[in-house]
This record gives C-alpha cells, sequence and structure tokens, in this order.
C-alpha cells in the first residue's frame, strides 16, 4: 500500500500552492515560465486522474477494427500492443486500404476522432469547451 | 577559444568585425545583450556607438540544436537582401561572417526593430491601442510583395526548385519524416492522405516565407516594423503562405479574427489583392489551411522529439510536444469522410 497523500493529491496541492504563492511573485521575464510550470503540472494531474481508461478504450476500439479478440498478445504490454495496432492503421491509412469501402473509412476516422479528443482532454481541455474553437475553423459546422 | 560572445576576447574580435564592415575604424560595441525567444536559432541585441550616435543592432546566430529543414545563416542572409530590394518591410540587412574564427559560427548582423512581436500582445492585449484592420491590410501587402520573388534567381539558386506541385512535395516530406519517427501518428496520415486526394495542380511558383504568421512580425505603436523569420522561405504556391497566415492555429485564441487573429479574412486578402493586382483563390487557401495543421502538427513533434531525446531538455519543447494532440484533433475535424 503506498502512503497518503496519493502523488495525485501532492502534485494538486504543489500546483496550487505554486499557482497561489509563487507565480504572482515572478517578474515579466519568468512569468511565462512560471505559467508553462503550471500547465505541465496541470496535464500530469489530468493524466493521473484518468489513468490508463482512454488507452484501454483505444486499445478496444482499435481491436475491434483489425478483429483481434482482446488486442493483447502474449505478454504484451498495453502500449505495444498500441503501437502494433497505430503502426497497421498508419499503414493502411497510408496506402488508402479503406478507400473502396465507405463504411470501414468512417469508422477509422471514428476511432482517430475518439483518440484525437482524449488526447486533447489530457493536454488542453479548453480546446474542447471553447464556444469559438467549435464553432470556427476553416471547415465549420462538421461534427465534433 | 571560440565561440561563447559572453566572453570578452570574443566580443573583441566581434567589435573588430563590426568596425571592418561598418568602415568604421571608432566604431566600438557598447552592448551586446542574448535576446529571448528563438528555438532554433540565438538573437543578441548588440549596440555600437560611433562619432556620438548608437546604432542598434541584431546578431543571429544558431541555437545549439535547430530544426533541419531551416536554412544556414548565410542563405537566411541572402532571403533577407532580396526581400528588402523587393520592398518588404524587413529590419535591414548589415552584414554576413561566415568566418568561424570571429565568434566561433557563423552569423549575420541586421538593424535591430522597435516595437513587439508578441501574438497575445498583438492579438488580445486591450492596452494596444493599434488599428488591427489596418494591420492585417498591411500585412496582405507585404505578402504580396515577398510573393514578387519569383525563380530563376541566381542569388537565391541554393532554393530547390520543386519538380512536382507543391502540396505534393510536402506531403512527401511529412511522410517521409514520420517514416523515421518512433511512432505511429495514424491521425497525421489521415490528414495526409486527405490532403493528398485534394491537392491541388501546380500553380505560380513564388517566394514563400512559410512562416508568415502573427509572432514573426514587430509592430511598434501603429507602425508595421519588419517582417521577421526568413529560415523556412523556399519556391512554392503563394496560397501556402495565405493559409499559414489565416490557419486556425495561429489565431492565438482569437478565433473570430480569422487572419492571424488580427483582423477579418477580408481585411487581409483585400491588402494582399490591391498590392497584387491578383484575386486570390480562396478555395485554395482554405486546403492550405488543412496542410498548416499538418505541417505544425509534424513541426510539433519534432520539437517536442528534440526533448525527449535528451538533445535538448527544455519545458519548452516538452510542451510543444503536448500541442500535437490539438493540432490532429483540429485536421481531423478539417477532414472528415463528409468532406469527400
Amino acid at each position: 500500500m503506498r502512503d497518503r497523500p496519493s502523488g495525485a493529491d501532492l502534485l494538486a496541492i504543489a500546483r496550487e500552492t505554486f499557482v497561489r504563492e509563487v507565480l504572482p511573485t515572478l517578474g515579466a521575464d519568468r512569468r511565462l515560465t512560471g505559467l508553462m510550470i503550471a500547465n505541465a503540472m496541470a496535464i500530469v494531474g489530468r493524466e493521473l486522474e484518468v489513468g490508463e481508461t482512454p488507452q484501454r478504450r483505444e486499445l478496444a476500439a482499435l481491436a475491434a477494427f483489425y478483429s483481434e479478440p482482446d488486442g493483447v498478445s502474449d505478454g504484451e504490454t498495453i502500449d505495444a500492443a498500441l503501437g502494433r495496432l497505430n503502426r497497421r492503421l498508419a499503414d493502411d491509412l497510408r496506402r488508402g486500404a479503406f478507400r473502396g469501402d465507405p463504411e470501414r473509412q468512417r469508422k477509422a476516422y471514428d476511432i482517430l476522432a475518439e483518440t484525437a479528443r482524449a488526447n486533447v482532454a489530457i493536454s488542453n481541455p479548453k480546446y474542447l469547451s471553447d464556444p469559438n474553437v467549435a464553432s470556427s475553423g476553416p471547415e465549420s459546422g462538421r461534427r465534433f | 577559444m571560440t565561440g561563447d560572445l559572453s566572453h570578452d576576447e570574443t566580443r573583441a574580435r566581434l567589435g573588430a568585425w563590426l568596425r571592418s564592415v561598418l568602415a568604421a575604424p571608432s566604431a566600438e560595441l557598447v552592448r551586446l545583450e542574448k535576446l529571448s525567444g528563438g528555438a532554433i536559432q540565438e538573437n543578441w541585441a548588440l549596440d555600437i556607438a560611433c562619432d556620438g550616435n548608437v546604432r542598434a543592432l541584431v546578431l543571429r546566430t544558431d541555437a545549439p540544436s535547430g530544426v533541419a529543414v531551416s536554412h544556414d545563416r548565410g542563405k537566411e542572409f541572402a532571403l533577407l537582401k532580396a526581400a528588402h530590394a523587393a520592398g518588404v518591410t524587413v529590419p535591414v540587412p548589415v552584414a554576413y561572417c561566415e568566418d568561424r574564427a570571429v565568434i566561433g559560427k557563423p552569423f549575420y548582423v541586421m538593424a535591430r526593430l522597435k516595437g513587439t512581436a508578441g501574438g497575445h500582445i498583438l492579438v488580445r492585449d486591450d492596452k494596444w491601442k493599434g488599428d488591427r484592420t489596418r494591420l492585417a491590410e498591411q500585412l496582405g501587402a507585404e505578402l504580396a510583395k515577398i510573393h514578387t520573388i519569383r525563380p530563376p534567381r541566381p542569388d537565391l539558386a541554393f532554393l530547390p526548385v520543386p519538380t512536382h506541385p507543391p502540396a505534393i512535395e510536402a506531403i512527401a516530406a511529412y511522410r517521409s519524416w514520420l517514416d523515421g519517427y518512433r511512432d505511429p501518428r495514424p491521425a497525421l496520415e489521415w490528414g495526409l492522405s486527405w490532403l493528398e486526394r485534394h491537392a491541388p495542380a501546380a500553380g505560380d511558383l513564388v517566394l514563400c516565407h512559410r512562416d508568415f504568421r502573427t509572432g514573426n512580425y514587430m509592430v511598434d505603436g501603429d507602425r508595421l516594423t519588419g517582417i521577421l523569420d526568413w529560415e523556412f522561405a523556399g519556391w512554392g504556391d503563394p496560397h501556402e503562405d495565405i493559409g499559414w497566415f489565416c490557419a486556425k492555429c495561429w489565431r492565438f485564441g482569437a478565433d473570430a479574427r480569422e487572419a492571424g487573429g488580427i483582423g477579418s479574412r477580408r481585411d487581409f486578402y483585400r491588402g494582399y489583392e490591391r498590392q497584387s493586382g491578383r484575386r486570390i483563390d480562396d478555395r485554395a487557401v482554405r486546403y492550405w489551411e488543412v496542410m498548416a495543421h499538418a505541417r505544425w502538427a509534424v513541426i510539433a513533434l519534432q520539437q517536442g522529439e528534440r526533448h525527449v531525446s535528451g538533445a535538448e531538455p527544455s519545458l519548452d519543447l516538452a510542451l510543444t510536444g503536448r500541442r500535437v494532440a490539438e493540432l490532429e484533433y483540429e485536421l481531423l475535424r478539417m477532414t472528415a469522410p463528409e468532406t469527400e
């Protein structure tokens, strides 16, 4: 059993203290660095909070797409399995393997879109909630 | 020992070189200070005192590690000279030094501009009193002037002339880079495949700046003082630069102002069209905005890799690596199956 407070808890209070007590004291030349530190800590916090859930979901979707029962071969880590299946998908997309099959193309797209959304939810969740972001862009009015 | 501009001996050699290129025997180097920013280059502010006047200059040289596709300082200097001669508002080029005996690496010197290049200030700060509509128009006109530079140009003979349509060359270059990258990026592959299917035919070939965006020009009060960062310039499709400027990833959060977060697309296009006398093909611009996201995603992966590989541990580079997520997300939004 790990001691308390948890690593996530420690990180959260460290960030909160940094933002409240240290960031405001930084001069203009160090403020950007301070904001980057706070941002990095926030990213790690969100990553700890969701754990491996997004990777497991991505793996399940890719395994179903390629008709593999559980996605993980014998002794393979989740990361290795994700690397292998994403490599296969990347290669397939480059050579246009699904071009004649709109349904399969759509399915591949939905997996990519879900993974991208999950990654942004960790790296910059504001990007997903900003109404400007949702409604503008070169091709506006798209789904998701 | 050459190399470190903080050493007195290096400064003395630089002072002597400046006296000779400026033909000013009494000139003295009175200030030399490293400027912040510049992930690829190092910039130093330098002041030269001569006959009671102080001349404000910038010395530009390589940072410890750079992005593979950027030009060396000699080529960048040639580009700056070409732009200056074409009437583009740029820092006036002064001299280039190839001799490593002076500061240990090649460098060049140009005029130091007044003002700020800070994207967040120009886009979001209410204290900035400039007229953003006029600025967007002016920037359009500047870009049109850059695009008057066309091949063949003996002074720019180092720039490769594309043998395929520029979009197809760009896609091939990104794929080739991805082939050597440690992880697969299927979202980028999706985007590149869309870009390949929708690629425009080869059109006019002009000098593209290739990093013409908010953050890379200086503004002093209400006045545009110069277009910076010529290291990526090359022959290409003029719509590439227009798309890069307007792409959502370069609006610094002010998404409603589609031209660089500064003005409306109309303002920017108007400035460009008035200067060039030619119509902008809006569809082509939209295509290059999709390309802009793919390109920025590749560059962000490269920047992140400089940290991840251990070559250059840096929080800034590390966070840039994590920006790939939103670029891929946006790239997918723009290339959904229903856009076929």
